[in-house]
């Protein structure tokens, strides 16, 4: 892996253009005067998701018949899932490395600059670690809750294999127990209809008296094997029936399972858009530009200890701006705030800011986005809970 | 009356790191919009798309913080040496 474009520092403070590797080409840790500063990070191994660029899961994905068994497998992939939350995990790591080199060059170049500038410096470089710490924290909740939704919706995937598994045995059973029943139950009719013939016959030659008298043995026995073949064909009925009874009860089942693996699969997925819309990570002030658009993270609280950006300006108490002048050959400090004619965007901003609201356009939409979420999870719990009800209330056929 | 003290090629040793890290962050970004498309078909898609969204318009303001850091600390390194030549010149 090589980062074109790198420049590297020598030894004697020359700078020339990287050509190795990444852990050779990342620039090597000068000497300064105090301590050097950290070696920028090597990047983690990241996952390889395959360059179809998405898996779209479908009806082809789905165990034969699954839709005909009454309830559909929950979609999406764990394993890419897991793979994302990889990538929000390494992109935390590479940001809490940047960060400290951020901070470790600071610190190493404090010996050997001291002054105004030195110290705008210092407190931009305490800002920027403190954005990068902030940034790894936030893809690291993001990492977290992608993995949690991964192995959970992997467990109600399996729930729902299983569930669909047992339905299609069940649904066989319940074929062939039908089978049974119809071969059973016209052997019984014809039977009863035998059995009725040779009690008829018997009857007829009783009241023949002597005349039908050698006859009537014969017309008992035609009637005794009719009523062993009766029997027969009612047990055999009774058999299919209790069975195919049995297999429906076992399908109501396992398709109460299915479908409960499916609505646990969506209210992982509603948790796992809960968090993922609340997550927003906020620029870093850039030396040079100024003033700097104030803005805030929504990243957890507890995560962050260092100062973000301070509103109103850069982030540095009573400085408005920050800015390298290639040409004067110094870093600029203005020490001064500065009266400024706010634009009614500004003027809004700084007032939801006050207000404790997100205010930069983006943490608004996604404020909105998780309020449109949060009622569709309501309304889908409100729904199932009538579901559940329902099927507890359901009168008793007459 | 302003006192510092500034050992310049230390600024412009420093600045190369620091720059470096554009790259690294722009590096990283690409890595996560490759994450894209991993929770399709699930409710959670429109969600994650749009986090990733969010890391993949911001992060670069990260490598630039880093590359603005590092033009300025470079800018500084320089500007000190040019003055110091530039008094020293005057005065003899």
């Amino acid at each position: 892996m090589t980062l074109p474009g790198l420049t590297t520092v020598s030894g004697d403070g020359l700078l020339g253009e990287s050509t190795g590797p990444a852990s050779a080409g990342w620039p090597s840790s000068p000497s300064f005067g105090g301590s050097p500063p950290p070696a920028l990070p090597a990047l983690p191994a990241l996952p390889t998701l395959p360059a179809t660029g998405g898996l779209r899961v479908g009806a082809s994905e789905l165990p034969p018949g699954a839709l005909g068994v009454g309830f559909q497998i929950a979609p999406g992939e764990p394993a890419w899932l897991s793979q994302a939350a990889a990538r929000f995990s390494a992109t935390a790591v590479g940001l809490d490395g940047f960060g400290d080199h951020v901070s470790g060059t600071a610190g190493s170049l404090s010996p050997s600059w001291t002054g105004s500038a030195a110290a705008s410096y210092q407190q931009l470089s305490d800002i920027i670690h403190a954005h990068f710490r902030a940034g790894a924290a936030t893809s690291r909740v993001a990492a977290a809750a992608l993995n949690r939704y991964s192995a959970q919706l992997d467990g109600f995937k399996k729930d729902g294999v299983t569930a669909t598994r047992e339905a299609e045995r069940c649904l066989e059973e319940i074929k062939k127990q039908k089978g049974l029943l119809l071969t059973a139950q016209p052997a019984a009719t014809a039977a009863q209809g035998a059995l009725s013939a040779a009690q008829r016959e018997g009857s007829l030659l009783r009241a023949a008296g002597a005349a039908g008298a050698p006859f009537v043995s014969v017309a008992d026995q035609a009637a005794s094997a009719a009523q062993g073949k009766l029997s027969g064909a009612q047990t055999d009925a009774q058999t299919a029936s209790k069975a195919l009874q049995h297999a429906e009860d076992e399908l109501r089942m396992w398709q109460a399972r299915g479908r409960r693996a499916w609505d646990d699969a969506q209210s992982a997925a509603d948790r796992a858009t809960g968090t993922l819309l609340g997550l927003t990570i906020a620029p870093p002030p850039l030396a040079g530009i100024a003033p700097i658009p104030p803005l805030m993270t929504t990243a957890p609280p507890g995560l962050l200890k260092g100062p973000l950006i301070n509103p109103g300006g850069t982030g540095l108490k009573g400085i408005t701006g920050f800015s390298a002048s290639p040409l004067a050959g110094s870093v600029t400090v203005f020490n001064r705030e500065q009266p400024k004619q706010l634009s009614p965007e500004e003027e809004a901003a700084r007032a939801a800011q006050k207000a404790g609201l997100p205010h930069d356009e983006a943490a608004a939409t996604r404020a909105r986005q998780k309020e449109v979420h949060n009622e569709k999870v309501q309304s889908r719990t409100r729904n199932q809970q009538k579901r559940q009800n329902g099927q507890r209330q359901k009168p008793k056929k007459k | 009356m302003s006192e510092f003290l500034v050992t310049p090629e230390d600024l412009i040793a420093a600045s190369g790191g620091l720059s470096a890290i554009s790259g690294g962050v722009e590096e990283l970004c690409g890595h996560l919009r490759g994450a894209s498309g991993a929770a399709a078909g699930t409710p959670a898609e429109g969600a994650f798309e749009d986090v990733l969204g969010h890391f993949s318009a911001v992060l670069p303001h990260f490598a630039l913080a880093g590359e603005h850091l590092g033009r300025a600390v470079a800018g500084a390194g320089a500007g000190y040496s040019h003055s110091d030549v530039e008094v020293a010149d005057a005065c003899t």
